[in-house]
């Protein structure tokens, strides 16, 4: 009686081992959970090619449905993430991608805005350093005070012009 | 009076510090960056601005594959007319256009008339379903890229274009259109 049973047990286990084996060969070893999973992170990076700013995951039309049985067939086949990336964006274009591509032409949308925060942050360095070093400017009592001095030539001015300029002016005394 | 005392050159010009150094080449970066935003914008609104292919243009050239294998550029159909039919398997109103493109290929496949299907964002095995449900048997295939609707600028599905047999568009439907509009486009061209 009791080998009996074990016999049956046995025999129970195996026809449930077969079975989960099959499901999980049926599905390329990968649970549909894993699908899922896999589903959600590939339609939240693709865009509805007809609708301006909405992702596959939340587009309600009805090709979007259609996309969105087509990534889980091509997921069941075995195929990667990026391979059904670049076949989404082989038949739609780079608008498809919920962010543009890190190469060629689009490449200037990522590097762009860095380029310019960085230029922004220069400029306003040498800004502020400049108004650091700039001596300020006299003050008009300061300015009053000095008024008495008489002012003198520009130093610029070559001896040679300041002696026959004081020359003349004493001959016109 | 007469001796007039000749100014002194100007000695005002700074020397070049680093700090004048690091402005000038912040100066120059500055202006090269504004000036590509610039190059961009404007290459930009140009291709944007294209004018769409009303009649009397020249049709914009394109390549594609069809579904059923190969390929056909509208540069091997000089000499031909060409009917250039956007759809999809989606769009409502393609389906009842569908039998009247048909009827119209039949009728005038023999007499050196092109027909191109061509599949605006759409998934493969329902274009194809479409196509076998409907029984269309000219040359189809999917707008790869979206960039032969993109080029003809079609406002969606069912967008129709005849061109003539020197590349020129010569009718123009927005939705759905019909044997007889058809036949009225093409009889002029086979003159």
């Amino acid at each position: 009686m009791g080998m009996r049973r074990s016999v049956v047990v046995g025999l129970a286990a195996l026809v449930l081992l077969v079975a989960l084996a099959g499901q999980a060969l049926a599905q390329g070893g990968v649970s549909s959970a894993d699908i899922d999973a896999r589903m959600r992170t590939i339609t939240s990076r693709l865009n509805c090619p007809l609708c301006q700013g909405q992702t596959l995951t939340e587009c309600p039309l009805q090709v979007c449905d259609e996309m969105r049985d087509l990534i889980r067939q091509k997921l069941l086949a075995g195929e990667s993430e990026e391979q059904i990336r670049i076949y989404f964006v082989e038949r739609f274009g780079d608008r498809v991608l919920n962010e543009p591509p890190r190469t060629g032409f689009a490449l200037l949308g990522w590097v762009t805005p860095v380029v310019a925060i960085l230029a922004g942050v220069g400029i306003l360095a040498l800004v502020l350093r400049g108004m650091l070093r700039r001596p300020p400017p006299p003050t008009p009592s300061a300015a009053t005070a000095a008024a008495p001095v008489p002012p003198s030539l520009p130093p610029s001015l070559p001896n040679e012009y300041v002696e026959r300029l004081e020359r003349e002016l004493r001959e016109m005394e | 009076m007469a001796n007039e005392i000749p100014l002194a050159p100007a000695q005002d010009v700074a020397p070049v510090t680093p700090s004048n150094r690091g402005r000038n080449i912040a100066l120059v970066v500055g202006l090269a960056i504004i000036g590509s935003l610039l190059l961009v914008s404007l290459l930009g609104l140009r291709q944007a601005n294209t004018p769409r292919p009303e009649v009397g243009r020249l049709a914009p050239a394109f390549n594609m594959p069809l579904f059923d294998g190969g390929n056909v550029a509208l540069a091997d159909l000089k000499g031909k007319p060409v009917v250039v039919n956007f759809w999809a398997s989606w769009c409502i109103p393609c389906v009842d256009e569908a039998p009247e493109l048909e009827k119209t290929w039949q009728a005038y496949k023999d007499r050196g008339v092109a027909f191109l299907g061509i599949d605006y964002v759409d998934t493969e095995p329902k274009a194809r379903e479409f196509m076998q449900r409907h029984g269309i048997t000219y040359p189809n295939g999917p707008d790869l890229g979206s960039r032969i609707s993109y080029d003809y600028r079609i406002k969606g599905v069912p967008e129709t274009f005849v061109i003539d047999k020197d590349g020129v568009v010569r009718f123009v439907k927005i939705g759905p259109t019909t044997a007889d509009e058809l036949r009225s486009a093409l009889e002029p061209l086979l003159r």
